[in-house]
């Protein structure tokens, strides 16, 4: 059995290591694509058909609905100073919800590589501390010795481990069911392969996917708020 | 006996013993959610407050099992043993 | 740089989890995606739309402004009114209050005056009776002085006797009505 990110194609080579065109980089760039298409289709259908008082049911009433959603959140989240991140964090869960409903269609999700999920929580990891920096200064630097002197390297391992929980957390969790369904899908006979994964898919690519966007995400504006705000 | 497959045995072993760490965080997880219904049940206007800092304080219990998760993945699919040999 | 897309050779077997240099690479290639991803996202849907709503709710909170900027003028306006209804009425009263005083003491007055006149007039023609009174007395004791003086003559003239002349003296006496002139 194998439920590896196969490659599929050498893209170039740099130095003595490949780059490979995996499933993986197939799927992001898939759900890329449609997201950014989608984006731009409902932009001018949104912009072209603005109405002050949209319908219900519309699909400006759902795209409105989701932003304000998103932006409540954000407000809630990260306080009123930082709501210009609204935009990335959005961004952020769309593509991480979408990412873990793409196992639906037959898509790997890229959430299931550590490459993806360690590229957001260092996203995250660099937006934490350079807003710590720029909106704490001092009192930034001041955090890491507290109460004494040798608490530095708890703090600095508690920093570290911060993008690490953050990545293991989702790729785990994604990874999980991805393994969980192929071992499930190669047990059964292939006529009950239709019927029966379903309540498994909806488990872990349904439930337990938009669980964890929905963590990643509160999790990272939390830390980006503890350190852009101080811990009081 | 083969020693490659002496470490493959021996870290699938591992791998299953990491994995027990998580008992810890499941229990963890549970019992926050007990308080988080018990909360919600006294206080079901405060529903979203609670609901997001359950959440919070879930995923971080969770890390503990995120690292015992980590181990475990890392010693049957990236085995850093085998190289050693 | 190799081949692109070399689809015919033969790929190494794929891995769930990796860490050296390829991962490293792709770690990269995925962080370009996520962020190019999330950026447009952000720039193309998230930003308009939220404008977008902030403009519409700063609409609907200058319409609630403007609305309750209205009825706050219209509830002054309406007090105003009010108080100055409430002053009417008191003027009313006050200029009616006024206008009955006024009648009033113009009542009084004339009342006054008619009475004083009155009295002033009755006062006159006491007067007047008492003087003519007086005259009358005068006139009445002039003229006795007259007709005594007469009667003396005529006694005199008659040289009546003692009785006779004081009968005389006293019916002309009486006749003149038993005044004590001489008292």
């Amino acid at each position: 059995m194998d439920f590896s990110n196969k490659k599929l194609a050498i893209l170039f080579r740099v130095g003595d290591a490949n780059v490979y065109l995996t499933n993986t980089l197939v799927s992001t760039w898939t759900i890329g694509l449609v997201l950014i298409a989608l984006a731009f289709v409902l932009r001018l259908m949104y912009m072209k058909r603005y109405q002050d008082a949209p319908a219900s049911g519309s699909l400006q009433n759902v795209l409105e609905l989701a932003v304000e959603t998103m932006s409540n959140f954000v407000t809630s989240t990260l306080g009123h100073n930082l709501t210009g991140l609204g935009g990335y964090f959005f961004g952020v869960f769309v593509f991480i919800i979408i990412s873990n409903f793409s196992a639906l269609v037959g898509l790997r999700p890229p959430t299931a590589d550590l490459s993806t999920t360690l590229a957001l929580a260092l996203n995250t990891f660099f937006l934490t501390h350079f807003l710590g920096i720029t909106r704490q200064q001092g009192e930034y630097f001041k955090e890491y010795v507290n109460p004494v002197f040798i608490f530095l390297p708890i703090h600095l391992i508690g920093e570290i481990s911060k993008p690490i929980s953050l990545s293991f957390r989702l790729f785990g969790n994604i990874l999980g069911g991805v393994i969980i369904l192929g071992l499930l899908y190669k047990a059964l006979p292939i006529l009950l392969r239709f019927a029966v994964p379903d309540v498994l898919h909806l488990y872990f690519d349904l439930f337990a996917g938009s669980l964890q966007a929905y963590i990643f995400t509160i999790l990272s504006m939390t830390y980006i708020r503890s350190k852009a705000e101080g811990s009081e | 006996m083969d020693p490659k497959a002496f470490v493959l045995g021996m870290s699938a072993l591992g791998a299953g013993l990491a994995i027990i760490g998580v008992m810890g965080a499941g229990a963890g997880q549970g019992y926050a959610a007990g308080k988080g219904a018990e909360a919600v049940g006294r206080q079901p206007e405060a529903r979203g407050a609670i609901m997001s800092t359950l959440l919070i304080g879930v995923a971080i219990a969770e890390t503990t099992a995120i690292y015992g998760l980590l181990v475990a993945i890392i010693l049957l699919f990236a085995n850093p043993l085998i190289g050693k040999l | 740089m190799g081949i692109p897309f070399a689809l015919l050779e033969a790929m190494p077997p794929g891995s769930i989890l990796h860490f050296d240099k390829e991962f490293l690479l792709e770690l990269g290639i995925q962080w370009i995606n996520t962020i190019v991803i999330a950026v447009v996202l952000s720039k193309v849907l998230y930003k308009p739309v939220k404008n977008m709503l902030d403009k519409r709710a700063q609409k609907v909170a200058a319409q609630l402004d403007g609305a309750k900027k209205a009825s706050n003028e219209a509830d002054t306006l309406k007090e105003e009114y009010e108080s100055k209804l409430v002053g009417i009425d008191t003027q009313k009263a006050e200029i009616l209050a006024n206008a009955k005083a006024l009648a009033k003491a113009s009542a009084d007055k004339t009342l006054a005056d008619a009475r004083e006149a009155a009295e002033k007039l009755r006062n006159r023609a006491s007067a007047d009776i008492r003087s003519a009174e007086e005259n009358a007395k005068a006139e009445m004791k002039r003229e006795m002085i007259d007709i005594s003086f007469l009667l003396a003559g005529k006694f005199v003239a008659a040289s009546l006797d003692d009785k006779t002349r004081s009968d005389l003296v006293d019916s002309a006496l009486d006749e003149l009505g038993g005044v004590k002139w001489l008292a």
